[in-house]
C-alpha cells in the first residue's frame, strides 16, 4: 500500500514540514492497513448510510422574521475588519495588497 | 458529618433552591470555591465563568424571592464541554485555531438549560475538536483522572467528567461522536449518556462528524442524566436533523419495572480485547441484573467487528469537510501568506494539531477522487450493515449491553505513539453512533488497572494513592428508546450505587489532601 501525502496534504490545506510528511504517512499508512480487513466485507447490493436524519414532519417553517446578529458581533468573528467590513487577503493578479469584502 | 453544599445531589440542589431553603448564590460560591481548591490538581475547565454565574444565581433568586418558577434546573451548576457555544463567552475547542473566537449565541441544548436556571460554572477541556479518547490532544493541556491524577479521564469529554466526578460541576454537557460521553464517564466513575442521533440539536455544537455528533449529558445518577436529556431534547428549527417526536418525562419513567426486560450480550463487545478485570466486573453487574429479573442471552453483531475502521474512516471524511471552515478568513488564527491557497495551508498547519491533522489527512485521502469508492463509500456500506445487525437484536431484544470500555482508565502519556493504540479504545463506543442508537454508560465496580497495558513499571508510584479505578457498563436501546436505557441503569444504580457513592465521596476527600501535599511540598 502506498500513499502520496503530498497530494494528500494539498487537497486537505495543510502545510506540513519534510519530518512533518514522514511522520504523517507512517501513521496514516498504520491506519489504512488496520482498515485492509473492510475489504473483504461483500458490500454488492448494500446501500450506503450517508447520514441518520429522521427529519420532523414537515421542514417548513412559517415565514416569519427572526432576530439576527448585529453587524459588530459578525466583523468580531473575523481575525481584521475595517470601515465595517471583513478584511481578506485579495486574490487579484498583480496585486497583494489586503482587500476588503 | 455535614455535607458541604457541593455534595449535595443535583435532585436536592434543584429542589433546595426551588423551596428557597438555600440561594443559587450559596450553591455557585460553594462550588467555586470548590473548584478553587480542586481544578489546580485536575485541570478540568479550560475557562472558569465566575461572574457570568453570579449573575445568573441573582436571577433565579430573584424568581424565588418573587415568587415566580425558576425553572426546573434552578440552581443547578453545570460545566460546558468547550465544543459548545455560551453566548459572550470564547469556544476554543481546546485549538489554537480557535484562539480568540467568541461565540456569538447560545447552542440549543444551552440556551435551553439556562432558560430552566442552569448556571455554566465554565468551559472544559476537550480533545482539539473532540478527537482523541483522553483529553491529551488538547492544545492546552492534559486534563487528570480524579482517581489517580497520574492517569487520563479519557476522552473527548474528559474535562466535562473530570469535573463532574471531583465535585467540580454538579452537572455537565458533553458531546459524543465515537465514544466521547461514555468512554469518560466510565473511566471516572459517573453516568453519561449518548442519546439517539436527531433527539437533541446540535446547533451550536462544533461539528466534528456531522451524522454521528450528539450532545448529551453526565451526572452522577441516572436521575441526573434524565433530568438534563429531559430539557435539552426536541425539535429545533436550527438543526434540521432533530425530530419532532414528543419528549418524555424522563425522570418520572425511571422507576418502571425491568423484570422480564430481555438483554442481549453481543460476544462480538465483551470478547478478547476486554480486560480480565473490567470482564469480571461486568459479569457482577450482569448477575445482579439477572437477579433483578431481567432476561440475559448472548447475542451476536456479525458486522461489529468491522465498527471501528469503519467508523474512523466516516468520521475522519466527515471532519475533512467540516474543518475546511478553518481558513484564516474567518474566526480566530490567521496566517496570511502570498495568496489564498498559502494561506489556508499555513493557517491549517500551524493552527491545527497533530491528531487533527490526521484525521483531516485521512478523510481527504477517502474522499479522494482515486480513493472514494474503496474507502469511504465502502465504510458507509458497510455502515447499513452495522444498522441493521442492531435492528435485527432489536427485534429480540429490548436492550443490548457490554462494557462501556476494554480497560480502565490508562497513564498520562500512554498510547500517544501509535494512533491505532488510541483508537482501539474506542472498539466498544462506536457501533452505537454508526446507529445512531442511545447508550447510557454506568458505573459497574472498581477495577485494578491491568499490567499487561500499562508496562513494567506498573504496580509503584501513584497505585498507593489509588490500588482500583472505576469501569462502566455500557447499556444500548432501540432509537428514541432512552426510556427503557435510563430505567434499567436506574435499577442497576439502586444494587450498585451506594458502593460508587461511597468511593467516590473517600476519592474527593483524598483530592482535598492532594491539594494540601502540593501546598507543602
Amino acid at each position: 500500500m502506498e500513499i502520496d501525502v503530498k497530494r494528500v496534504s494539498d487537497l486537505a490545506r495543510i502545510r506540513l514540514s519534510s519530518e512533518e510528511m514522514l511522520a504523517m504517512e507512517r501513521d496514516l499508512l498504520s491506519i489504512l492497513r488496520h482498515a485492509e480487513n473492510l475489504k473483504e466485507v461483500d458490500v454488492s447490493n448494500v446501500s450506503p448510510t450517508f447520514g441518520l436524519a429522521r427529519p420532523a414532519s414537515s421542514l417548513l417553517e412559517a415565514d416569519v422574521p427572526g432576530p439576527t446578529l448585529n453587524r459588530d458581533t459578525v466583523l468580531g468573528l473575523f481575525p481584521a475588519s475595517k470601515d465595517g467590513s471583513a478584511l481578506v487577503p485579495k486574490e487579484a493578479p498583480g496585486e497583494t495588497r489586503e482587500g476588503v469584502v | 458529618m455535614t455535607l458541604e453544599i457541593w455534595e449535595l445531589p443535583a435532585r436536592e440542589i434543584v429542589k433546595q433552591v426551588r423551596s428557597g431553603e438555600v440561594w443559587a448564590r450559596e450553591i455557585a460560591e460553594s462550588y467555586f470555591a470548590r473548584i478553587r481548591e480542586t481544578d489546580p490538581a485536575i485541570r478540568a475547565y479550560l475557562a472558569v465563568l465566575e461572574s457570568e454565574a453570579r449573575v445568573q444565581a441573582a436571577k433565579i433568586d430573584d424568581a424565588v424571592r418573587k415568587g415566580e418558577d425558576p425553572g426546573i434546573l434552578a440552581g443547578l451548576p453545570c460545566a460546558v464541554k468547550d465544543n459548545i457555544s455560551l453566548q459572550g463567552v470564547p469556544c476554543t475547542c481546546a485549538s489554537k485555531i480557535l484562539e480568540g473566537y467568541v461565540s456569538p449565541y447560545d447552542a440549543t441544548a444551552v440556551r435551553r438549560m439556562r432558560r430552566e436556571g442552569a448556571i455554566f460554572t465554565g468551559k472544559t477541556n476537550l480533545d482539539e475538536f473532540a478527537m482523541g479518547s483522553s483529553t491529551q490532544n488538547s492544545a492546552f493541556f492534559s486534563t487528570r483522572n480524579p482517581w489517580d491524577p497520574e492517569r487520563v479521564p479519557g476522552g473527548s469529554s474528559g474535562g466535562s467528567a473530570a469535573a463532574v466526578a471531583a465535585g467540580m460541576a454538579a452537572v455537565a454537557l458533553g458531546s459524543d461522536t465515537g465514544g466521547s460521553i461514555r468512554q469518560p464517564a466510565a473511566y471516572t466513575g459517573i453516568y453519561g449518556l449518548q442519546p439517539t442521533y436527531g433527539r437533541v440539536s446540535r446547533y451550536g455544537l462544533v461539528a466534528f462528524g456531522s451524522s454521528l455528533d450528539q450532545i448529551g449529558p453526565f451526572g452522577q445518577s441516572v436521575w441526573d442524566c434524565a433530568l438534563l436529556l429531559e430539557v435539552i431534547s426536541g425539535h429545533d428549527p436550527s438543526d434540521v436533523t432533530t425530530s419532532d417526536r414528543p419528549v418524555p418525562p424522563f425522570t418520572k419513567r425511571l422507576e418502571r419495572s425491568v423484570k422480564g426486560l430481555r438483554a442481549g450480550v453481543p460476544k462480538e463487545l465483551s470478547g478478547l480485547k476486554v480486560s480480565l478485570g473490567v470482564k469480571e466486573a461486568f459479569v457482577r453487574a450482569l448477575s445482579v441484573l439477572a437477579d433483578l429479573g431481567v432476561i440475559i442471552e448472548e447475542t451476536s453483531l456479525p458486522a461489529v467487528r468491522y465498527a471501528l475502521d469503519t467508523y474512523y474512516i466516516i468520521a475522519a471524511s466527515e471532519a475533512s469537510s467540516n474543518l475546511a471552515r478553518f481558513d484564516g478568513v474567518r474566526y480566530g488564527l490567521s496566517h496570511r501568506g502570498r495568496s489564498l491557497a498559502e494561506m489556508y495551508a499555513e493557517t491549517r498547519g500551524q493552527g491545527f494539531g497533530k491528531e487533527v491533522r490526521r484525521r483531516i489527512m485521512l478523510g481527504s485521502f477517502a474522499l479522494s477522487a482515486d480513493h472514494y469508492d474503496d474507502s469511504y463509500l465502502r465504510a458507509a456500506k458497510i455502515r447499513t450493515l452495522v444498522r441493521r445487525d442492531f435492528d435485527e437484536a432489536f427485534q429480540t431484544y429490548d436492550v443490548l449491553l457490554s462494557p462501556t470500555t476494554p480497560d480502565v482508565a490508562y497513564r498520562l502519556g500512554e498510547k500517544t505513539r501509535d494512533p491505532m493504540a488510541m483508537y482501539m479504545d474506542d472498539v466498544l463506543t462506536v457501533p452505537v453512533n454508526l446507529a445512531g442508537i442511545p447508550a447510557l454508560s454506568v458505573p459497574c465496580g472498581f477495577v485494578a488497572p491491568s499490567r499487561t497495558r500499562t508496562g513494567p513499571e506498573a504496580g509503584n508510584s501513584s497505585e498507593a494513592g489509588c490500588q482500583e479505578l472505576p469501569c462502566g457498563l455500557q447499556i444500548m436501546g432501540r432509537s428514541f428508546d432512552e426510556e427503557t436505557v435510563l430505567a434499567l441503569g436506574y435499577a442497576l444504580e439502586s444494587e450498585m450505587g451506594d458502593h460508587t457513592m461511597k468511593r467516590t465521596a473517600a476519592m474527593r476527600q483524598r483530592l482535598a489532601g492532594l491539594k494540601e501535599r502540593e501546598h507543602v511540598g
